[in-house]
């Protein structure tokens, strides 16, 4: 399970190329620019990623792990068991 | 004298204006000046004398806004850029019913190519070639989008050159209206551009913003078109937003939609040949 830490609102861009948040306590917006090369198979033409073939991917693959990785490296989600 | 300029979204009384400047006026808002006189009025702007030495040693004047004096004293050869500029720092200062971002906004088939870009990047001089040349330009310098839409408003207002850009676009558009120079602003040479009548400006309905692209224009460069993330995307458009901080959460989810619906790219250039079929493609 992933939580998002309060007060802060996401967006993750339809490319999903990161993850914009948005501070409701302050107003500041941050950026964290995934690195989804490992991701490239599922990408269409246009360069958009195609959430099914993502997703289908994700469940074994090892890329998953490294996209949670950077996610947790900006402290930004906290990983639960 | 006293006229009123309706660009559209925004109405000016420019009040104590010099005859002298009022051909220039007419030459680029001709269709615009005085129309709607029963409409009210967003902005005031006064141009008034410092003092009575300065009529005529070294004459200088103020721009007074809604009573306030936001900007130092200026040359009186220099107040129509001045007049162009307040009316931006009205726009940008008060208007929080929509978001601005500094960005020149291109339209074609009624979709709108965003050009956000940092002052001497090249943005008003692309925005005014392609307006002569078969686009519509809904502003060469801010954005005015509407909240929670992937829509942009169109101003009646003209382009602003400076410098060799002025001598560019004679060359390339001969039969360009253009107002008489004001040199030696701080900006350097600058003289504005008209790009649209009123009449077909009053057909610039809301167009979708279909793309962002940061332009840079560089001497000698060929063409080189570079793809963004949408995530950066989002970066330079809050980068380049006058208002997004004080809109706040209201900002965010309006970019958020014009993100999901734009592809972003970043272009060198130095002249506009490709460049045009690159923006008819994304148009199209």
């Amino acid at each position: 399970m992933i939580t998002m830490n309060h007060g802060i609102e996401c967006h993750i861009p339809l490319d999903l190329s990161g993850i914009v948040a948005f501070s409701t306590s302050d107003l500041s917006t941050s950026f964290i620019q995934f690195d989804l090369s490992d991701f490239s198979a599922c990408r269409s033409q246009d360069g958009q990623l195609d959430l099914e073939k993502f997703s289908q991917n994700c469940k074994n693959f090892a890329g998953l792990d490294k996209l949670k990785k950077q996610l947790m490296a900006h402290e930004f989600l906290i990983w639960q068991q | 004298m006293n006229l009123v300029i309706d660009i559209g979204v925004y109405r000016f009384c420019i009040q104590g204006c010099p005859s002298a400047l009022y051909p220039d006026l007419k030459k680029l808002y001709s269709g615009s000046i005085d129309l709607h006189l029963d409409k009210p009025i967003d902005f005031y702007l006064s141009v008034k004398h410092t003092s009575f030495i300065r009529r005529f040693i070294k004459p200088q004047v103020c721009l007074d806004i809604d009573q306030q004096r936001p900007f130092n004293p200026i040359k009186k050869t220099l107040l129509l850029p001045s007049l162009e500029w307040g009316m931006n720092w009205c726009i940008a200062s008060f208007d929080s019913t929509r978001l601005l971002i500094h960005s020149s906004v291109l339209v074609k088939n009624g979709k709108a190519i965003l050009f956000p870009a940092a002052p001497g990047s090249g943005k008003s001089t692309l925005a005014t070639y392609f307006g002569l040349n078969g686009w519509k330009v809904y502003s060469d310098e801010m954005a005015i989008i509407n909240l929670h839409k992937n829509t942009v408003k169109a101003i009646h207002r003209p382009a602003s050159l400076k410098e060799s850009s002025i001598d560019v676009i004679k060359a390339l558009v001969p039969d360009v209206v253009m107002s008489s120079v004001a040199k030696g602003t701080h900006k350097g040479d600058i003289a504005h551009v008209k790009l649209s009548s009123r009449e077909s400006f009053d057909g610039f309905d809301d167009a979708v913003i279909c793309a962002v692209v940061l332009p840079k224009y560089q001497v000698g460069a060929e063409l080189v078109i570079t793809p963004l993330s949408q995530t950066a995307g989002f970066s330079r458009l809050v980068h380049h937003s006058f208002n997004y901080t004080l809109l706040g959460k209201v900002g965010f989810d309006t970019l958020k939609t014009v993100t999901d619906n734009s592809q972003f790219f970043s272009v060198s250039y130095s002249s506009y040949t490709g460049l045009d079929t690159f923006l008819d493609e994304l148009v199209s």
